[in-house]
């Protein structure tokens, strides 16, 4: 199935979605002429009868395919498409990164900022292919012990402790 | 004279000077960075800005702008490998002349021709904005409206793919806007009871999740860039140089100072204008592509001078001509000031003391490009991982300082899981931006205008300002259309007549 028959379906999934919720809106008495939903419906609609045209393009572009020479080798006219984001292997690195930052927001509010920043320097330079050694930790905690000088010894910003007494 | 004045107490009553050779130098540096773009460069500073005057804040980030369209010229002619989209042509003749040994000829060309451009473009908003200036008190808050909806129709429309797909992108961006407690009635939209999204989105979250995040994602899958040698030194022109330089240095300067005011074609277009052009008109056009020096002179001024003209449909309009200038426009309303036709009239102070600034940061330029080009190969030499890292750690930091709130750091890795999904569907990320940007002022301005008519959406037409700008967002959104689809069923005939 085509990208934008995907993207188009969910467009317009979202779309209907954002329809409802924005018609149940309660009503103000500080409303005008103009409700605070109205600004959203109107945006659902023009979002629903884009995603048509767009699941349209899809269903054009797939039904029109069959006119090119099976060995040769077929343009990519649609110059949206993702390119390298087609590869599974990008995806699996990007979520593997994803899972690295979650894991770093789900910690620094327990282990504290500087032990989290630390942890998150050397995981992502590890996940890059740094090789992990003495010189990676060194760096890591002079990279943490760095950013937290910056935010909270020069821009005064208060940041989680954590298990540390500062 | 008043503007003058105003630029002079900006420099000399506030670290405006600091600022904008700050900025410069963190745009050199983060420009020069492959893995950076100016607009990432930029978003990342965003949360820092916080606690800044505006004035500064705004000097800080058009100053990076400054910096880092010179800064992606040194891996692009050490490497081959542009730090920022604007250098992709300095990286052709640019590489060529330090495979002849003539690297540091190449950067020195890179700077001092940015140098002249960016003051090129500065002379030409200075005398541009005043007169735009002028329309502000003609613009109602029907033309405020129809404005905002031009600038998205323009992105949306003159970004790369299909203009469907921008303007779907746009509707997404205006449509997070709507969260949050509405402004005018005070009902709580879209918040789920979560009083987190109470105060809706920050702008500043979706650009850094958008930009910075989603970036950080593709590049988790790609190969390290190419290492060089440290030993180049910079050499600026000598007058020899200059006389065979400068006629691609103007032609350079006048297309991106005209490119710049316009909407969505951002550096990357001016250099390749500028270095068509001067080609054209070179005495020595053979050499273009084996290392010409005019061929690295013309899009550099052409990028630095855009730095500047971006400015004008910015400022003026509150129209971005390129993702960093989305990120500017951002903030801007994040310093509480509204862009557009009213901005010189309201904020004189910030805008003419931007001009002094973005002046001290072309200057500066010069002697910050000199110092920082050990510490930039030194940079650019180092392992991507270790500068995924610092990416990382910065984000991540920057988005906390801003609110202390643990969902700002949910919102940013949501805002960058979006970023990839539009990426992967082919959707264009500028007019989510932009549309998170301007959401609030096209919503507000959309229903006073409606109350002002008391329910007639007709108001916008009865209005010739907002009639001329909405009669051009039809005829700029068919007009794409139209073109994409002839330009489709040429394509289709052209394969179906090679079968």
């Amino acid at each position: 199935m085509s990208k934008d028959l995907v993207a188009g379906a969910l467009f317009l999934i979202g779309s209907i979605v954002f329809y409802m919720l924005a018609a149940a809106f309660p009503v103000s008495a500080l409303d005008t002429t103009v409700s605070a939903g109205a600004f959203p419906k109107m945006l659902a609609i023009a979002g629903g009868a884009l995603s048509l045209l767009l699941i349209g393009s899809g269903v054009w572009k797939a039904r029109a395919k069959p006119a090119v020479v099976a060995d040769m080798p077929l343009e990519d006219e649609d110059e949206d498409e993702g390119g390298d984001l087609d590869k599974m292997r990008t995806h699996k690195r990007a979520l593997g990164l994803l899972l690295i930052l979650s894991a770093y927001v789900a910690l620094v509010g327990s282990l504290g900022y500087i032990i989290s920043v630390f942890l998150l320097i050397g995981a992502v330079a590890v996940y890059h292919g740094i090789k992990p050694s003495w010189q990676l930790v060194l760096l890591a905690a002079l990279g943490a012990l760095a950013f937290w000088g910056l935010f909270v010894q020069v821009l005064g910003v208060r940041l989680p402790s954590g298990i540390l007494p500062f | 004279m008043e503007g003058f004045e105003l630029a002079l107490h900006t420099l000399t009553h506030t670290p405006a000077i600091f600022a904008a050779m700050a900025g410069v130098a963190w745009g050199i540096i983060g420009g020069a960075l492959p893995g950076l773009s100016a607009s990432i460069t930029m978003a990342l500073l965003l949360p820092l800005t916080y606690g800044m005057q505006p004035v500064v804040a705004i000097i800080l980030l058009a100053s990076t702008y400054v910096g880092a369209e010179y800064g992606g010229s040194i891996p692009a002619i050490l490497i081959r490998t542009p730090g920022t989209s604007g250098a992709v042509t300095t990286a052709i003749d640019g590489f060529e002349m330090h495979r002849k040994g003539k690297g540091g000829e190449a950067l020195g060309i890179s700077l001092a021709c940015g140098v002249v451009g960016g003051l090129f473009g500065m002379l030409l908003l200075v005398f541009m904005m005043a007169p735009l200036a002028q329309m502000a008190l003609l613009f109602t808050a029907q033309a405020h409206f129809a404005i905002g909806i031009l600038g998205l129709s323009l992105i949306a429309t003159l970004s790369a793919g299909s203009p469907l797909k921008g303007l779907m992108s746009a509707i997404l961006g205006l449509a997070l806007t709507t969260i949050g407690l509405d402004p005018l009635s005070g009902v709580s939209r879209f918040t789920f009871g979560s009083a987190d999204l109470m105060g809706g989105i920050d702008p500043v979250l979706v650009m850094i999740g958008i930009f910075a995040i989603t970036e950080l994602f593709i590049q988790a899958s790609q190969a390290d860039w190419g290492k060089t040698a440290s030993s180049t030194r910079i050499s600026l022109p000598s007058l020899k140089m200059w006389r065979r330089i400068w006629p691609g240095t103007m032609i350079g300067s006048g297309v991106g100072g005209v490119e710049g005011c316009i909407p969505g074609a951002g550096s990357t277009l001016s250099a390749f204008l500028a270095y068509n052009e001067a080609r054209r008109w070179s005495k020595h056009p053979e050499e273009f592509g084996e290392g010409s020096p005019e061929a690295v002179a013309a899009p550099e001024a052409a990028n630095n001078a855009v730095a500047s003209t971006g400015l004008i449909p910015t400022l003026a309009f509150g129209i971005p001509s390129s993702a960093s200038m989305a990120v500017l426009l951002g903030g801007l309303i994040l310093h509480g000031l509204e862009p557009g036709p009213l901005l010189v009239e309201k904020s004189r102070g910030v805008v003419y003391g931007l001009f002094g600034g973005l002046f001290v940061a072309n200057i500066s330029q010069l002697l910050l490009g000199l110092v920082l080009l050990r510490p930039c190969i030194w940079l650019v030499n180092q392992p991507r991982g270790y500068l995924a890292a610092g990416i990382c750690a910065l984000v991540l930091s920057g988005i906390y300082a801003v609110d202390q709130n643990m969902f700002d750091l949910v919102a940013v890795l949501g805002a960058g899981v979006l970023g990839y999904g539009l990426k992967y569907f082919g959707f264009p990320a500028l007019p989510l931006v932009l549309g998170v940007v301007l959401g609030r002022i096209i919503e507000n301005n959309f229903r006073r205008s409606i109350d002002l008519g008391y329910g007639d959406p007709l108001v916008f037409f009865k209005d010739p300002i907002a009639g001329v700008l909405l009669s051009l967002i039809i005829l700029v959104i068919v007009s794409k259309v139209v073109l994409t689809g002839v330009r489709y069923f040429r394509t289709r005939r052209a394969s179906t007549q090679a079968a």
